[in-house]
């Protein structure tokens, strides 16, 4: 990115939570910057990861993981990205995307 | 979308039998197994290889008629997971042709003779009904409203959907 930006207030993240800290912030008049390590989704290459998915079951599929910005993916092996140290591992799935996983 | 291409996978039926298709095809079967295929099934196969899936295919899912584009990307991609997959697919055509197998008892055969055969049918009816060649890591999806269980339920089965109509109908104002 070429443009040096600067703000008030900069949110981490373009998830739900990010975007509503965001819109209030800004509606109190801070000058807010949202930053994303994820893609913009485009709906039709949403829609052409999950017919090219061989996996139709895995709701991930439609949602390929950036090679700058990997999130979990279980299917068809496990990418070794979440690494759990609690007490009650499961395999959590979260799209690092503008929007987030909502 | 999807009535398109089922017209395409039915375009065949027919059509009478195309002379080159008969001499391609004439070395590789016996009155047996083409009396298990409907000659309107076929369109020209790219050479013999291709012909003899082709052929084996319409024995095996016993469909009257099969797209020649989608056989042609389904058995680049079988030949691409296996290198004997050519070979196979002739062996087993063979092995029809000489034992006048039924196509509905023909996997109980080779199940019941260990032959090593007997994963070919399975990896083909997979791949057209699926449209998935492979499996794990290796998995490529090559057809999907094209694939044969999207096709044979066509008429009958409506996807749930949110879509007010097809692709586009929602840029018009509503009456």
């Amino acid at each position: 990115m070429s443009a040096e930006l600067s703000a008030d207030i900069v949110v981490i993240g373009a998830g739900i939570v990010g975007a509503l800290a965001a819109q209030r912030l800004a509606r109190r008049g801070a000058s807010v910057l949202i930053l994303e390590a994820g893609p913009r989704l485009e709906r039709a290459r949403v829609v052409a990861a999950f017919r090219n998915s061989p996996f139709k079951g895995n709701w991930m599929a439609p949602y390929p993981p950036s090679p700058w910005a990997p999130h979990p993916i279980y299917v068809p092996q496990d990418n070794g990205y979440l690494k759990q140290a609690g007490p009650y591992p499961y395999p959590a799935e979260y799209i690092r995307a503008v929007g987030g996983t909502t | 979308m999807v009535p398109d291409k089922l017209d395409g996978v039915s375009a065949n039926h027919g059509h009478p039998a195309d002379p080159s298709r008969r001499r391609l095809l004439a070395g590789l079967l016996t009155a047996y197994t083409a009396s298990l295929i409907p000659w309107a099934l076929a369109q020209p196969a790219p050479h013999a290889d291709r012909g003899a899936f082709t052929a084996l295919s319409a024995i095996l899912v016993g469909r009257q008629a099969l797209d020649a584009a989608q056989a042609t990307r389904l058995y680049d991609a079988l030949a691409t997971a296996s290198p004997h997959f050519p070979a196979d697919v002739q062996a087993l055509l063979t092995l029809i042709n000489e034992r006048h197998i039924d196509p509905l008892q023909l996997q109980g055969v080779l199940d019941g003779e260990h032959s090593p055969l007997a994963p070919l049918p399975r990896s083909i009816m997979s791949a057209w009904a699926l449209g998935v060649v492979g499996s794990g890591e290796n998995a490529r999806c090559v057809a999907y409203e094209t694939a044969l269980d999207a096709v044979i339920v066509a008429d009958v089965l409506k996807p749930p959907t949110y879509a007010c109509g097809a692709y586009g109908s929602w840029t018009g104002k509503p009456s």
